[in-house]
């Protein structure tokens, strides 16, 4: 919203300080400016030209020659390339001017004519973004005068970054008042000269339906509008408006239209009113009326859109059909054009939420639906009204009907809040007292209202001004109080430790475990959006209602889809080597068709993938790609250290139990060669070897491995347990087998604990030989044995009988060979 | 008798000759011609010992004695020599390059905003605020009406919201959970909360559709505006530096009253005005304010009774301000040569 730094200063005299001290000012007790942009700067030079003749260019189409003067007998030749009218006034660069965009202006001959300077459209001299044309001046000015001083520029401009509760600052004298030093009392309207000031109009009152000076309106809706305040203007002389006028909607970055129309604006800018007028010889009836739009209704609004209407818009009718969209933008037939005589001019109060939504259906937003959905003024709609009309009256003559319509019921009682000095204390830490607190809300329309609270704390019993309908209750007031005093002046305090009752949730510390283990391994962190495209979402897939795109258009269902993306892109960009891994949340429908719906399912996980060398390539090493064994280490890391899993190969039987698990669209990633993490007979995850269709990978791309597990899964700190260490000397022993292929390492691993006594340290596979001297359909195993026992030295024949026992069982048990060598 | 002599000469000459070209051979060849020379069968020292029998017999044992420590200390050397030359020709070169490049492991990267949030909660864990979080996936209520905000209202722009079914919504900010822990913990509360939340935004150089925030409660009896004030002021001096000011201006969120944005000096320009303060000096870093009222009336706490301030920033935002990365898609690319530049 922008705010015209040279209109404050007239509606508060008193106000004082830089433009950029007043946005400044704003920004730290109200409202964020955003930028200060300085209006009419860089134009000193142009003056006002009157065209005295025109003729076209004989040697091109679309030039006309215009003899120009500026305030002297003296024609001066310019070449323009947009129509202008004789008797006209429009701006003039002479040769020797810059213009704010850069432009050099100087003597040239176009197509063989001489052009002296050139005449301005509004975007070269910085006033708008119109170039369609010649800027067309208001017909008050005088030929050579310069242009800026004439219209009050420079000018500077506050871009204010309106919050929901501040609406009322988007009128000027909202701004004003916040900024002028006494605050309500410095404010004073400039008059429009004394014979039209003194203008005020007779109400002519009803609920839902008055007929005054020849015009009958009707609210149907209550809803809809709460107040509709009309003056019906007659013989009108619509024309453009005087300099001053169209300066102050330049400066605010709107286009001048006529007099009529610039008054309405000129209004609304001032003091926050959206007010309409209609050329009340359009109106048939003449009659308007406030209703719900019809299925099937039509209308053109003033921007040229043509809209479907429906039942949810709140309309302006007249006695036809539909003629304007309440709140938000008037028709096209019923405009004010050089035409009018007559005028109809509408004041009212939409309601915010039939206004949001009448806006919304035709897909529009104004500046009188922003205002409206925000909330005006109820209770000053009468002072805009009647402003507007005596500007009216001043700029394009006429003489207003004394009687005025005046529908909807009057504003009553005005709203009184109570404010405790020691709930002010209770909340901001400072003490105030009644003079203070008075001294502060005053000054901003908050006024003492009569009464008194209880003895021992009387609250201050204050009015809320109409303009702020977002103050309902007594926290409001301290906010006020608060930034009025200045955010930054509740200094001192010391900040405190104070205890909490609330646990950390141990996800928190269950990722930063996980996120250590990935780390000390070499893993990068990554992370993503939880959005996944439909190749990668899973087919449970949460979908959104409202995507941004249909690459975001579900959520995903597992986090190697997003790890497979993160893959993608860096093998795309040349990298073999990919190590990654992520934390975060997947998502899954519930399936159930609730009511209310339900929330979808939702768990943390952790994932990773890798793919290229074991190790960074080294001059004195063969390289060597991250394989099977390599995964399935990492694998048994995350089981034993993170999750006090297992880990076992990925049965045909176990696609049930991982869906189970929830983990079903991991699996779909992963190819034979695959392993569950299992812990108390649940699947936690899966880790494996991510298959070929899986990524869109370049030709040379080493072997892809990932797995995912769920976080809930992962131990906490506290469950690291200490064993005590023994003291007495370990015993060693190999022991190597002769065993059919078919027997697996963990089943015969079993037979070998099973037959161990409890001074087993530790027993672990140190070769694999299959070949020469080895039988068809076998191999060789050898362990290696580590003994220790808590309590006492071992002898060598308790050892020598642990590894018979060991050799008796796996021969008893696997028809295993003992091998000799 | 001058040969006795003349053997212990010979010896110690042969000795002294055969340890000092041992050491400094160059190859295992030219170490193995030295062993031949000295320690083979016919060798110098096999040569030597050979005349012993023509020493006197009582200077005989003394003559062995000093060729075996001669022929040991050989052979040590030779040995030792034999392992450098081997390693060194295992290695790939005759003599080793320490200039050479050693054998390394992969290094792994904790992301810059984890880095940002742990530090964050970190700080303020030590004031008393423990980390809790929330769903992703959030209902209508929560996300809105619990925080006082209405729906179908401009207030409700504030939070260009995704949809996943009626009343079903992505969780557009943080503070839903401000309700979820009020709901079903009694004050004192103090909790910060990391998490995602997600925004109609398309990524562009400073938006993502979905990002990481950090939200923060505290609700007590006696907490007061100046309290919040001054916490908010150790966290910017604690995360920010001690030459870092803040300052707090008028705001607007449903749920906090008064609301306050929070701006921190420019570390790039020290407030004078750049591009990455866009010329202001101040770089707005969270929103916050104190607890409404509505929002403890919704929750079941007494406003009359409990009061409290809240807070809310995005951490990769403040992961941009401090590493000065330009660009938040970075952040989500997932890009190794970007995240292992933060190990
Ligand atoms: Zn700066």
């Amino acid at each position: 919203m922008k705010v015209s730094v040279n209109w404050l200063r007239e509606l508060a005299p008193g106000i004082d300080g830089s433009p950029e001290d007043l946005a400044d000012h704003l920004s730290m007790t109200a409202v964020a400016v955003d930028e200060v942009h300085r209006i009419g700067a860089g134009i000193e030079s142009v003056v006002v030209a009157r065209v005295e003749e025109t003729t076209a260019h004989p040697d091109a189409d679309r030039l006309n020659l215009a003899s120009i003067t500026v305030g002297t007998d003296e024609p001066i030749g310019v070449v323009v390339g947009a129509p202008v009218r004789a008797g006209a006034l429009y701006p003039h660069a002479p040769p020797g001017t810059t213009l704010p965009g850069g432009l050099k202006i100087g003597t040239r001959k176009i197509r063989g004519q001489t052009s002296h300077g050139m005449l301005c459209s509004e975007r070269e001299l910085g006033l708008g973004w119109d170039q369609s044309g010649i800027l067309e001046l208001p017909p008050d000015l005088v030929p050579g005068e310069p242009l800026a001083e004439a219209l009050g520029f420079p000018d500077h401009v506050l871009e204010l970054d309106l919050t929901p509760n501040r609406a009322d600052l988007a009128g000027h004298l909202a701004v004003a008042r916040e900024l002028a030093p006494e605050g309500e009392a410095g404010l004073v309207l400039p008059s429009f000269g004394s014979a039209v000031d003194a203008w005020n109009p007779t109400w002519i009152d009803g609920e839902r339906d008055v007929s005054a000076a020849g015009v009958r309106v009707v609210i149907e809706d209550p809803e809809r509008c709460s107040r509709f305040l009309g003056i019906v203007i007659r013989g009108v002389r619509v024309c453009p408006s005087p300099a001053w006028l169209a300066a102050r909607l330049w400066a605010l970055g709107a286009r001048p239209i006529n007099n009529v129309v610039d008054a309405t604006n000129y209004a609304m800018h001032e003091l926050n009113h959206p007010l309409h007028a209609y050329d009340l010889a359009t109106l048939r009836g003449p009659e308007v009326r406030v209703r719900a739009g019809r299925a099937g209704e039509r209308l053109r609004t003033l921007d040229g859109e043509e809209h479907a209407l429906a039942e949810v818009s709140s309309v302006i009718a007249d006695a036809d059909g539909a003629i304007g969209l309440a709140g938000v933008m008037g028709g096209e037939d019923t405009e004010v054009s050089s035409a009018t005589t007559d005028v109809f001019l509408e004041c009212a109060v939409f309601d915010p939420l039939r206004t949001r939504r009448t806006a919304r259906q035709a897909g529009l937003s104004t500046d009188a639906s922003y205002r409206f959905e925000r909330g005006v003024d109820r209770t000053d709609v009468e002072k805009a009204i009647t402003r507007c009309a005596r500007l009216i009256l001043a700029t394009a003559g006429g003489r207003a009907e004394e009687q005025a319509v005046r529908v909807g019921p009057l504003p009553g009682e005005r709203t009184v809040l109570e404010l405790r000095p020691s709930r002010v204390r209770q909340v901001l830490g400072r003490s105030f007292d009644r003079e203070e607190l008075a001294g502060i809300l005053a000054p901003i329309g908050f006024q003492p209202a009569n009464g008194s609270g209880k003895a021992d704390d009387p609250p201050l019993r204050l009015f809320v001004p109409g303009w702020r309908n977002d103050v309902t209750r007594e926290i409001d007031l301290v906010e006020e109080v608060a930034r009025r005093h200045g955010y930054n002046r509740f200094e001192g305090g010391a900040f405190a430790v104070r205890p909490s009752s609330v646990p950390d949730d141990p996800a928190w510390e269950r990722a930063e475990r996980v996120r250590r283990l990935f780390v000390a391994r070499g893993y990068l962190e990554a992370r993503s959006a939880s959005f996944a495209t439909a190749r990668r979402a899973g087919p449970d897939a949460v979908e959104l209602r409202n995507p941004l795109s249909a690459e975001e258009a579900r959520l995903r269902t597992d986090l190697m889809a997003s790890l497979l993306d993160r893959l993608e892109y860096n093998l795309a960009r040349g990298r073999r080597d990919v190590r990654l891994f992520e934390i975060g949340t997947a998502f899954a429908a519930t399936g159930d068709d609730e009511e209310p719906p339900a929330l979808p399912l939702e768990e943390l996980r952790a994932a990773f993938v890798v793919t290229g060398g074991r190790e960074p390539e080294h001059w004195g090493a063969e390289a060597a790609d991250v394989d099977l064994w390599d995964l399935k280490g990492l694998a048994e890391e995350l089981a034993g250290d993170l999750l006090g899993a297992g880990v076992r190969p990925v049965l045909p039987d176990t696609a049930e139990r991982v869906a189970e698990a929830g983990l079903g669209s991991v699996a779909r990633w992963l190819d034979g060669e695959a392993f569950e993490l299992e812990r108390q007979g649940r699947v936690v995850g899966l880790a494996g070897r991510v298959k070929n269709s899986a990524v869109d990978a370049p030709r040379w791309v080493a072997p892809i491995w990932g797995g995912e597990f769920r976080l809930a899964a992962v131990r906490r700190d506290a469950e690291a347990a200490f064993a005590s260490l023994s003291p007495y000397p370990r015993v060693g022993r190999d022991l190597a087998i002769i065993v059919s292929e078919k027997r697996t390492v963990s089943e015969l691993e079993e037979v070998i604990r099973g037959a161990c006594p409890p001074f087993l340290e530790s027993v672990w596979l140190f070769d694999v030989y299959e070949g020469e001297e080895i039988p068809e359909g076998c191999r060789s195993l050898a362990w290696r044995f580590r003994f220790q026992a808590a309590d006492r030295t071992l002898t060598d024949e308790e050892v020598d009988a642990a590894m018979n026992a060991v050799t008796f069982a796996l021969e008893d048990k696997s028809d295993a060979r003992i091998r000799t060598s | 008798m001058t040969e006795p002599i003349q053997l212990v000469d010979a010896l110690e000459r042969i000795e002294g000759e055969g340890l000092a070209s041992i050491e400094a051979a160059e190859s295992l060849e030219a170490l193995e011609e030295l062993r031949v020379r000295y320690l083979g069968r016919s060798g110098d020292l096999a040569g030597l010992l050979s005349r012993i029998g023509q020493a006197p017999p009582e200077d005989r044992r003394t003559i062995g004695q000093a060729a075996n420590t001669a022929k040991r200390r050989l052979q040590e050397a030779h040995t030792f020599r034999q392992a450098a030359l081997e390693s060194a020709e295992s290695a790939g070169v005759a003599q080793a390059d320490l200039t050479m490049p050693g054998r390394r492991a992969w290094e792994g990267g904790v992301h810059p905003v984890t880095r940002v949030i742990d530090e964050i909660c970190e700080i303020f864990r030590e004031l008393g605020f423990s980390k809790v979080r929330g769903p992703e996936a959030e209902t209508e209520w929560y996300n809105f009406q619990a925080l006082n905000i209405p729906l179908e209202h401009p207030a409700a722009d504030m939070w260009d919201t995704f949809y996943l079914a009626d009343g079903v919504v992505l969780r557009s900010h943080t503070s839903p959970v401000q309700a979820r822990i009020m709901e079903t913990h009694e004050p004192p509360v103090r909790v910060v909360v990391p998490g995602l939340c997600y925004r109609r935004d398309p990524f562009d150089a400073t938006h993502a559709p979905a990002f990481e925030q950090i939200e923060g409660l505290a609700v007590d009896e006696g907490i007061d505006f100046v309290e919040f004030r001054s916490t908010i002021e150790h966290f910017v001096h604690r995360f920010f530096g001690r030459e870092t000011t803040a300052r707090f201006r008028p705001a607007y969120f449903p749920f906090t009253e008064p609301s306050a944005e929070v701006d921190v000096s420019c570390h790039m320009c020290g407030g004078s005005g750049c591009s990455t303060c866009k010329g202001t000096g101040w770089i707005e870093i969270m929103g916050s304010g104190m607890v409404h009222p509505a929002v403890f009336e919704a929750v079941g706490y007494d406003p009359e009774r409990y009061t409290g301030y809240a807070f809310g920033m995005g951490s990769a935002r403040i992961a941009m301000l401090r590493y000065g990365i330009p660009d938040i898609r970075l952040f989500y690319e997932g890009d190794a040569r970007f995240l292992a530049q933060f190990r």
